[in-house]
């Protein structure tokens, strides 16, 4: 790909050339939908890089399929061998006037349910396991 | 949530009325218009009207004071945004009952912190006398609005009066004490002692107009400085007045063109529940609150129980600081440093509270969890740039405190209807207190029977369910109004903007404990 | 004179009369909807009236705000642009009962006019050739033919009360006659339970040319030439040039007179256009009477600037009594002009209109070329009306000068924030077609797919190069623009 020298020349003009010829170009906008106008034709370009961050990122399955604290198993919503989809209440813990409900970060098969109704889990141990 | 919803609407709407039907003809008849007219007539036309505290007082006072018998809030004259404390006559006179007096220093403390001059529309009979131990001596009490006045006037900020009704006793030190001040004719008056009290002390009998009318005041007293005809000829000189202050708002650099949130805001009904113990993902709220929803989340991978990032709300960019449930060591660590980067780049911060409070534990005490919550604590008490505070939830504990409560001086701070607000959860607070009275028993040799049990929890889970309404707080002014969730974003947009008439710090902090 | 001259519009048309009024030292007033509290037309006017909710019924469409409107400002005239109300006989007939002059012409007029028969009815007397047609009382399979041959062919054998191109024929030649007219039959039996078939004369190719006519209160006449407004999309022209290309001199003075003939038959006042639809070229074309539009028409400024009149200004004019300045006879066509609509659209979405803000809007300014419109930079465009933003018009003193001119000005135009047609314009101003001036009224739509596929592409290297260089910015937004953004600017009658 060419080269191209921009230059900023305000209130949203810019130069751009490529050594020998250059032009005139319009860019205004925010960096995820940029309009660029140049010789008749209008662009959108997203040059944030972002990803689209409203839509949660699934997290590994053993930082979701753990608890994140101390909590009580209040009750098991799975058993071995269902089929879960992403979204799936497996478990719901209680702790500190909460309800923590453990959802399945992903479809997936029911591989194993290591813990039990009342029992008193630790973060970081992964509670359910997932095919 | 619908319903809360409409429950919110409902009571709101009761507050408008202000004293009733009656007690408005009465007001029209003087040839005084009601106060919202009025705040409508000063308002830029169309222009938003960003209302605080709307519900005060709700279920004090048997209820005689809707909205403590004041309207005050954010509005836009002449192109500026100006503080508007403006007196109901049609509640018991426009009299100063206790929350009168914090709704109207409130007000001002808004009016100081985003430099926004004062426009005052007085029409009031002064302090509510059967109440006076509770209006008159303390600090907070009557005397500081005119220590406010002054202060402000020193600092610049302008303090305009409206006399549009009576002010009498210390009620005239608001106009006297006001860099312009407006009358007008035949309803407005301004004296320290009225007719009945003249008479009693010298014998002399004068009327009110010739006592402390418009024509002696803006002729012999020079108590004000202009002569209006009537309520809209007042208004019309305040906005003439409003438009030669000399004030410019400091917009920052970074401003984008706003843009509606791509999920449709009233779905938040929908994904709140109105029972703090559900968990809900704090994303799916930030999504309907923000520009485009979307979010640049910072530290996302680390300590997911608390959300940091930068969004745009209506263009302008913002910190957001949302709970996502229990906060850990970590979480205080991430937040403290995301708050030090809005602080360095001049970022206001808004605060999604939903927060039973820091995790608990032996192994977290023995890491420092309260030395870590410190900091964070710290970092919040020491922040520069505007922060706003909405409890969306649950808010207990040292965790209102993180997460930047009343005490830590956000510019505002709402409730949503389904929050509630205690120190511990009632359940909690009940398990501890029948602890302690069952091993006090235990020294004695007796035993706490299931119905003794009873009898000591059912009345404190009472007692916390009632004070952690947010209509108990909203009723004291522990906040400054419960908003419908779906209008969170245009509040805190309308307030975002109205911060920035007051210009940003430098950052500096004190020790943190390491 | 008038005093003061209400608005009864919005948008570029709307500025246009505004500027009219201020060179004729007439007071504007201009009426606005909530949704347009902002816009270029109400900075503009000398005094402006809110009439209502952002939808056109409670707003631009409502006879009654509007004239309450016109009370309230004491205004004397009142002047409809196009579109909304314009050619609302009620509306005129509304607006003399309030005493004020309507420019345009008498209600009754825009009455007969508006209808279709009765104005076909009015051209045939006046002597004003129609497309002929007609529906056999009898209906029989030999009285359709006989139909089909007397009109002659091609004819189009059609429901008579048909739409859409529901069972409609095209035959060329009387031995495939019986088979079409039996399927017609069946088709229009099926589709509308009505068998009755209307045959008319084929147009095949045809343009769109029509005749702009003035004409006074003390009974002067003259026409202002032709327009060429064959280029459209979805039956909405989109260029419109003047000359057209396949006028002679004669033909030009025939068409001319019709028109003229026409409109003093028809007991018209004011500015009107005559549409014809036009078969062949040169001194051999026909053309056909297709209605009478009674009103200023969008495409107004490629006559004015081949003649020089001010159409707007003579409508004023007109209305306030005064005579027609010039005969037919000081009427010439000079040079020629060809205007190009801007529209906030998505071409490659089936024009689907856009809203939205403009973040940078800036209009070209160059010799020979004029730009209409009704936005600057930080105006929104509304879902609420036409998504027309601009019109472009170059002028020179050759087609192809013009052409050039419009093309240069179109790729000097950025609009951004708000998808437009420009690309597409710029593609059917190139098109070959177009260049040689064999045009018909089918060309955009059979040439659609050539046309988007040379305005739409993937951004070169250099637009992505300027869209990187400039996110360090937020854009050209100055913390002036960026006020208006404000909430408190925006959040329009917010109370929580």
């Amino acid at each position: 790909m060419a080269e191209f020298e921009v230059t900023a020349l305000g209130a949203g003009r810019y130069r751009v050339s490529d050594g020998t010829r250059q032009r005139l170009a319009y860019a205004a906008g925010p960096p995820h939908a940029r309009w660029v106008f140049i010789d008749g034709h209008v662009y959108v370009i997203d040059v944030s890089g972002n990803r689209d961050s409203h839509t949660r990122r699934a997290h590994d399955d053993d930082m979701a399929l753990a608890s994140p604290m101390p909590a009580t198993v209040a009750s098991i919503h799975v058993s071995e061998g269902q089929a879960v989809s992403q979204g799936d209440l497996l478990v719901m813990l209680e702790a500190m006037k909460m309800e923590l409900p453990i959802k399945a970060p992903r479809n997936g098969i029911v591989k194993a349910v290591a813990c039990a109704r009342g029992e008193l889990v630790q973060p970081g141990v992964p509670l359910v396991e997932l095919d | 949530m619908t319903g809360l919803v409409k429950q919110l609407r409902d009571r709101t709407t009761v507050c408008r009325q202000g004293g009733g039907p009656r007690y408005l003809e009465r007001h029209r008849q003087q040839g005084k218009l009601p106060v919202r007219e009025r705040i409508d007539l000063l308002l830029d036309p169309g222009s938003p009207f960003l209302e605080l505290s709307p519900l005060a007082a709700w279920g004090l006072y048997d209820n005689e004071a809707p909205g403590a018998g004041i309207v005050t809030g954010i509005g836009r004259v002449s192109g500026r945004e100006a503080l508007i404390v403006a007196n109901d006559a049609t509640v018991k006179g426009g009299t100063y009952y206790p929350i009168t007096i914090k709704k109207h220093l409130r007000a001002q403390q808004i009016a100081l912190d985003n430099r926004l001059p004062c426009i005052y529309l007085v029409d009031s009979g002064g302090a509510f006398l059967p109440l006076q131990a509770d209006v008159f001596p303390d600090r907070d009490h009557f005397g500081r609005i005119f220590f406010n006045q002054a202060r402000m006037s020193a600092e610049g900020i302008p303090q305009l009066a409206v006399v549009m009704g009576s002010c009498t006793a210390g009620g005239a030190y608001v106009p006297a004490m006001s860099d312009q001040t407006i009358i007008v004719k035949g309803t407005g008056t301004i004296f320290l002692g009225g007719p009945p009290l003249v008479k009693a002390a010298t014998g002399e009998e004068v009327s009110a107009e010739e006592l402390g009318g418009a024509d002696v005041h803006t002729r012999f007293s020079g108590v004000a400085d202009y002569l209006a005809e009537d309520d809209a000829h007042a208004i019309g000189l305040t906005r003439t007045i409003a438009s030669t202050l000399n004030v410019r708002k400091a917009v920052p650099v970074d401003v984008v063109p706003p843009e509606d949130p791509a999920y449709d805001p009233t779905e938040i009904y929908g994904i709140v529940n109105p029972d703090v113990r559900k968990q809900y993902d704090v994303h799916e709220v930030i999504a309907r609150l923000v520009d485009g929803s979307r979010f640049d989340e910072f530290k996302e991978r680390y300590s997911a129980t608390v959300v940091t990032g930068f969004a745009r709300l209506h263009g302008f960019l913002i910190g957001i600081v949302a709970n996502n449930g229990v906060l850990f060591s970590e979480s205080a660590l991430k937040t403290t440093h995301f708050i030090e980067l809005c602080n360095q780049r001049g970022v206001p911060l808004v605060f999604l509270q939903n927060i039973t409070g820091f995790i608990v534990g032996r192994q977290y005490e023995r890491s420092g969890i309260a030395k870590d919550g410190a900091k964070m604590v710290h970092a919040v008490a020491n922040s520069v740039v505007p922060k706003f505070t909405v409890i969306i939830g649950g808010s207990f504990g040292a965790g209102n405190y993180a997460m930047c409560g009343r005490a830590y001086e956000p510019r505002l701070l709402w409730m949503w209807p389904n929050a509630k607000i205690s120190v511990m959860g009632g359940e909690q607070a009940a398990t501890v207190l029948t602890t302690v009275k069952r091993e006090q028993l235990a020294r004695e040799g007796k035993t706490l029977s299931e119905s003794d049990e009873e009898a000591i929890r059912q009345p404190i889970l009472e007692k916390y369910e009632a004070e952690g309404s947010p209509y108990y707080s909203t009723a004291r002014i522990w906040d400054d109004g419960i908003l419908d969730p779906a209008q969170t974003r245009e509040a805190l947009a309308l307030g975002v903007s109205a911060a920035f008439n007051a210009p940003i710090p430098p950052p500096k902090y004190g020790v943190f404990r390491m | 004179m008038f005093r003061r001259l209400l608005i009864a519009n919005r948008g570029e048309i709307a500025v246009r009369i505004i500027r009219a009024c201020r060179e004729l030292g007439v007071e504007s007033v201009a009426v606005y909807s909530d949704a347009d509290a902002r816009a270029l037309h109400v900075a503009l006017a000398d005094r402006v009236v809110r009439i209502g909710a952002a939808a056109p019924l409670h707003s631009y469409l409502s006879t009654d705000a509007i004239l309450g409107a016109a009370r309230e400002s004491g205004a004397e005239a009142v002047h409809p642009g196009y579109g909304f109300l314009a050619e609302s006989h009620t509306f005129a007939a509304a607006c003399t009962d309030a005493g004020l002059t309507f420019v345009g012409p008498p209600a009754h007029v825009i009455a007969r006019l508006g209808s279709k028969i009765a104005a076909r009815q009015a051209a045939t007397r006046a002597g004003i050739p129609v497309v002929p047609g007609e529906t056999p009382a009898d209906q029989r399979d030999v009285t359709i033919a006989d139909a089909a041959r007397r009109i002659g062919f091609p004819v189009l054998i059609k429901p008579s009360e048909g739409g859409g191109g529901i069972g409609m024929k095209t035959v060329r030649d009387a031995a495939s006659l019986p088979a079409a007219i039996a399927q017609a039959r069946r088709e229009a039996a099926a589709a509308f339970g009505d068998g009755t078939l209307y045959v008319e004369r084929l147009i095949e190719r045809p343009r769109h040319v029509e005749v702009q006519v003035l004409l006074d209160r003390h009974g002067h006449a003259v026409h202002l030439f032709e327009r060429e407004c064959s280029l459209q999309r979805r039956h909405q022209k989109i260029v419109e040039e003047a000359p057209s290309t396949a006028l002679t001199p004669r033909l030009r003075a025939r068409m001319g007179d019709a028109a003229v003939t026409l409109a003093r038959s028809a007991g018209y006042l004011n500015a009107g256009t005559v549409e014809f639809l036009l078969e062949g070229a040169g001194d051999t074309a026909r053309f056909y009477f297709l209605e009478m539009n009674t009103r200023l028409q969008v495409e107004h400024p490629v006559t004015e600037l081949t003649t020089g009149v001010d159409i707007v200004r003579a409508q004023i004019a007109i209305a306030a009594g005064e005579p027609l300045p010039w005969s037919q006879d000081d009427l010439t066509q000079r040079g020629h002009a060809i205007e190009a609509r801007v529209y906030a659209e998505d071409p490659s979405r089936n024009d689907l209109p856009q809203a939205g803000s403009l973040l940078l809007y800036r209009e070209p300014t160059m010799p020979g070329v004029r730009v209409d419109s009704g936005v600057v930079e930080g105006s929104d465009i509304s879902v609420h009306y036409d998504p027309l933003i601009a019109k472009l018009i170059a002028w020179a003193d050759t087609r192809e000068g013009a052409r050039a001119r419009a093309i240069a000005a179109l790729r000097s135009y950025p609009v951004l924030g708000v998808r437009t047609n420009i690309a597409f314009l710029i593609a059917l101003l190139e098109h070959p077609a177009f260049v040689s001036g064999d045009i018909d009224t089918g060309l955009v739509e059979s040439q659609r797919a050539a046309l988007l596929t040379s305005a739409t592409g993937d951004p070169p290297p250099e637009a992505i190069a300027v869209a990187t260089h400039a996110s360090g910015s937020a854009g050209p937004l100055d913390s002036a623009s960026s006020t208006s953004a404000d909430p408190w600017t925006t959040l329009q009658g917010w109370r929580g």
